[in-house]
């Protein structure tokens, strides 16, 4: 790929470059640089991935057969639950996620990562700081906070594995080479500044030094909420608002619109996250519905550029690559976040509230849009900062179409079977129990929905692994070469 | 957007700006929350839990119950009864009165009528305006709508300072079990929660809910059994064994025993049925005509069995068996009545020509005799009943004869006791 390629891509006028007197092209030596931590980064969040899913997976047999592996306390479904939910959050999303930051700022900046070991290191931290958490959560000492189970030990190290890698983006940022700013940019900068923030507030004010009684719900829901909607939305379109133009050939619809999305993005959607039934003074729930209304505009915004930007290209691309992976994650967004919107809107909330509804809509968030997000842009540059074909390409496009059927038969019973559910709830005449069998249909097509997303995660996992197994092998060769390389002897002449 | 310096103040203005409105402010609001004072009472709200069931908050944490169960009652709003509680010295100014509020009201009215029902609070507070000017005395009884209220979840919504004393804070988000923000009065049964909780669907028939074999121990019975064993159903029995809960299970039941949701607050003013304590109309209730047994009776109704049977009597569709003209109610003698109350009633049986499947804990053990007595009297005179009273000798005698902590019988065991 060219550098003339890559503006193209944006739609903006090739700016004056200064790469004259380089020996390699600076693509190369950017893909060189990101090699190491982005292997180490996303080799951990595979694994995770697939965790995550069997944990899941135990979880959901337990609604079919409560005494599946009821007798072991650390598998138990209030633990497992949970650390299946931050398996998949803490350890796939978030250091995926920073891992494409760090690719694309150096790419679009053109600016070789710099002291890539503190990356690595940070990678590393990050995952065993995942590690940590996990085992704590299964040893039951979570801290019982929504989307903030990891005790203690865990979330420092995470804290500052993060602090690590968004400083290390951050850097690489300001030494761009090419100055102009992206849309994607916009997105993936605040996101960086966003983490930080929320988590630092949760953990010192829920689990430090912990505020009394419902405050401590108003905050879980504030940093629950800026971190699965508004997080991952800015890491996850800010992805896709480069891919998009990238994939379809077409230049993003347009620039200033995307400008729009983000700024009404980060100023309504930081205000949602309190349920509308909620013991807490009026004034935040309704404060919240106003907000999540609101949100619709970037929403939409959101929805109507990836249109205009992917229809009209005459861009064909293999069925099950890349291009389909982030179409199918922007769609997802749009959905997950009416749905979102909707539950916020009293009159639904009455009905979806503390139903499978909610589930569906986390599901649809971390799995359908952000996981296939990141899905497709790993396919897209992990090759090319490797400098290996994956193992195998085929099944790549098979994990597409499997993934897509495991999301929708998992959201899709979740959903109906929650507002089934709901519906039941606010009949006082129908028996609780009856209400709760109603949904057992709907569970059990999830649970072959979770089935198939843990089948797709293992050939995500296959590829990824299969990649770090080549590249390992290349290196010992190498090193076994150059070890065994005859030595030129000059004595040997006299 | 030209440079970073601009997203970084996005960010910071966005961010901020919630961080003050849902960090801040609910800090500033609430944080100093303190005990309030319980309506018509002179008692605070809500006053710190036990040791042992502070420590069964942590089992409920680190066991993720929350995963599955709320701990929030949704309340749709309010609605108001009146009743008239004396008619004073001049009954015909007061019957006219009464019956210009309510037309449909019959006749002849007496005492502890309740002369309007489900109305706002404007018309409660004029019917009352007018009882008074006629001479009489009415109350208002306050009562939570919302489909939770009607499931007997709780008595009213959940508010703020119910979670005062949580740390964490644990509301939960899904119903995958049922509320538990009341369970302290609807179960209040430790060995009906500890079975519950060692095998559920010994309890709750097609029940979801995994078991939690691992609080509990299977000890061999030796020379002294143990006095916490479980009391189990038969199926569940292993000869020779007994089930102990470890030091967890007995914290866990201690803390859902101390979960109830039905204190009147000036926030959330609700009347308790039965109406023992705090009327919102702040008089005092005692009623002529009523001796002090039927109020007592009334009262502890109220706080017990009112919750699932309802303040009328007549239970709940298909989950709770109506108590007014009751075939078991108003049998000869109080056998098998004070047996279901005292052991607890578990499996199928027949309620006026239709079948129940039910698991009552043991509601009536943890109550004085003459408690017992009283509200069992009260169940047979109530709502049309017309059957005999029970004193408290007849509880004590039964209550010998069941022996300490009794299984809980079953429909065909009942029915093997004389009436």
């Amino acid at each position: 790929m060219t550098v003339n390629k890559q503006n193209e891509d944006f739609g903006r006028a090739a700016l004056p470059r200064r790469q004259a007197d380089q020996q390699v092209s600076p693509t190369e030596s950017v893909d060189a640089s990101l090699r190491v931590p982005l292997l180490a980064l996303f080799g951990g969040a595979a694994f995770w991935l697939v965790a995550g899913s069997v944990l899941a997976m135990i979880a959901s047999i337990k609604f079919h057969a409560p005494d599946f592996l009821a007798a072991c306390p650390w598998l138990t479904y209030g633990r497992v639950q949970p650390a299946a939910d931050d398996a998949l959050l803490y350890g796939f999303c978030i250091p995926v996620g920073l891992g494409v930051a760090l690719w694309l700022f150096a790419q679009v900046g053109q600016a070789p990562l710099r002291g890539a070991i503190v990356p690595v290191v940070a990678a590393k931290l990050w995952h065993l700081g995942v590690l940590v958490g996990l085992a704590g959560i299964l040893s039951g000492n979570s801290t019982g906070f929504a989307w903030l189970e990891f005790p203690r030990a865990g979330s420092v190290i995470l804290f500052f594995a993060y602090l690590l890698l968004a400083l290390w983006a951050m850097m690489n940022f300001a030494a761009r080479r090419e100055r102009a700013l992206f849309p994607s940019h916009w997105f993936l900068v605040a996101a960086l500044f966003w983490f930080p923030w929320i988590y630092s507030t949760a953990n010192l004010f829920l689990v430090a030094w912990p505020v009394r009684g419902v405050v401590q719900f108003a905050i879980n829901s504030w940093f629950a909420n800026n971190l699965l909607f508004v997080w991952l939305a800015l890491v996850g379109i800010g992805t896709a608002f480069y891919f998009l133009p990238k994939f379809s050939g077409r230049p993003l619809q347009s620039h200033y619109f995307a400008l729009f999305a983000f700024w009404t993005l980060v100023l309504f959607g930081t205000w949602c996250g309190i349920p509308p039934v909620a013991p807490l003074p009026a004034w935040m729930p309704a404060l919240s519905s106003v907000a999540a209304t609101l949100t619709v505009v970037p929403v939409l915004a959101v929805g109507v550029i990836a249109w205009q930007t992917v229809c009209g290209s005459n861009h064909c691309e293999p069925k099950g690559g890349p291009f389909c992976f982030i179409r199918f994650g922007t769609l997802s967004f749009v959905l997950a976040s009416l749905m979102l919107i909707a539950m916020a809107c009293p009159r639904i909330s009455r009905v979806t509230e503390f139903t499978w509804f909610g589930p569906a809509q986390t599901q649809l968030q971390l799995y359908g849009f952000f996981a296939m997000t990141m899905f497709g842009a790993i396919y897209y540059l992990l090759p090319r900062v490797a400098g290996f074909e994956f193992p195998f390409p085929k099944l790549a496009r098979v994990h597409f179409w499997i993934s897509l059927s495991g999301v929708v038969l998992l959201v899709l019973p979740l959903a109906i079977g929650g507002v089934e559910q709901g519906l039941k709830l606010n009949q006082p005449d129908v028996g609780f129990m009856d209400a709760l069998k109603a949904t057992l249909p709907f569970l059990r097509v999830s649970t072959i929905g979770l089935m198939l997303l843990l089948f797709g995660n293992l050939l995500f996992a296959l590829n990824i692994f299969g990649l770090v197994f080549i590249w390992e092998k290349a290196l010992v060769k190498k090193a076994f070469a150059a070890v065994t390389a005859p030595l030129k002897i000059p004595e040997v002449r006299s | 957007m030209k440079n970073a310096g601009l997203i970084f103040l996005a960010t910071f203005i966005a961010l901020g700006g919630s961080w003050c409105g849902f960090v801040l402010a609910p800090q500033l609001q609430l944080g100093g929350l303190k005990q309030t004072t319980i309506l018509n009472s002179s008692d605070v709200y809500p006053v710190g839990r036990p040791g042992g069931a502070n420590l069964g908050l942590q089992a409920y944490r680190a066991n993720g119950c929350a995963a599955c169960h709320t701990k929030q009652v949704r309340q749709g709003g309010v609605v108001c009864d009146v009743m008239l509680i004396d008619a004073g010295a001049n009954r015909t100014a007061v019957q006219a009165a009464a019956q210009a509020v309510n037309p449909a009201l019959p006749g002849l009215i007496g005492s502890r009528q309740t002369i309007l029902q489900r109305v706002g609070k404007a018309d409660a507070d004029a019917a009352v305006g007018k009882i008074s000017a006629a001479g009489g005395k009415a109350e208002i009884s306050i009562i939570a709508t919302g489909p939770d209220i009607a499931r007997g979840w709780g008595l009213r919504g959940s508010v703020a300072e119910d979670f005062l004393y949580d740390n964490p804070v644990q509301p939960g988000g899904l119903r995958a079990g049922p509320d538990l923000a009341d369970e302290g009065t609807r179960l209040p049964d430790a060995n009906w929660q500890w079975v519950h909780l060692y095998a559920p669907r010994s309890l709750i028939e097609g029940s979801m809910m995994p078991p939690y074999r691992y609080l509990f121990e299977i000890r061999k019975i030796g020379r002294k059994p143990s006095p916490d064993a479980l009391m189990l159903p038969p199926e569940l029995v292993v000869a020779g064994h007994e089930i102990v809960p470890t030091p967890e299970a007995k914290y866990l039941a201690a803390y859902l025993l101390s979960l109830r949701v039905d204190v009147p607050l000036p926030d959330a003013p609700v009347t308790p049925p039965g109406g023992s304590s705090a009327f919102a109309g702040g008089e005092s209730q005692t009623g002529s005509g009523d001796d002090a047994m039927t109020a007592r009776g009334r009262a502890v109704y109220g706080s017990l069995c009112g919750l699932c049977h309802g303040n009328d009597g007549l239970g709940k569709p298909g989950q709770v068996p109506p108590l007014a003209s009751s075939e078991w109610v108003n049998a000869k003698g109080v056998q098998r009545l004070a047996r279901i109350s005292l052991a607890g009633l578990n499996g199928k049986i027949q309620v006026g020509g239709k079948e129940w499947n039910l698991s009552m804990a043991a509601m009536g053990a943890a109550l004085s005799d003459a408690d017992l007595a009283a509200v069992l009297t009260f169940v047979r005179q109530s709502w049309g009943n017309r059957s005999g009273a029970v004193t408290a000798d007849e509880v004590q005698v039964m209550r010998a004869a069941l022996g300490a902590r009794p299984q809980p019988m079953t429909g065909e065991q009942l029915k093997s006791v004389p009436e």
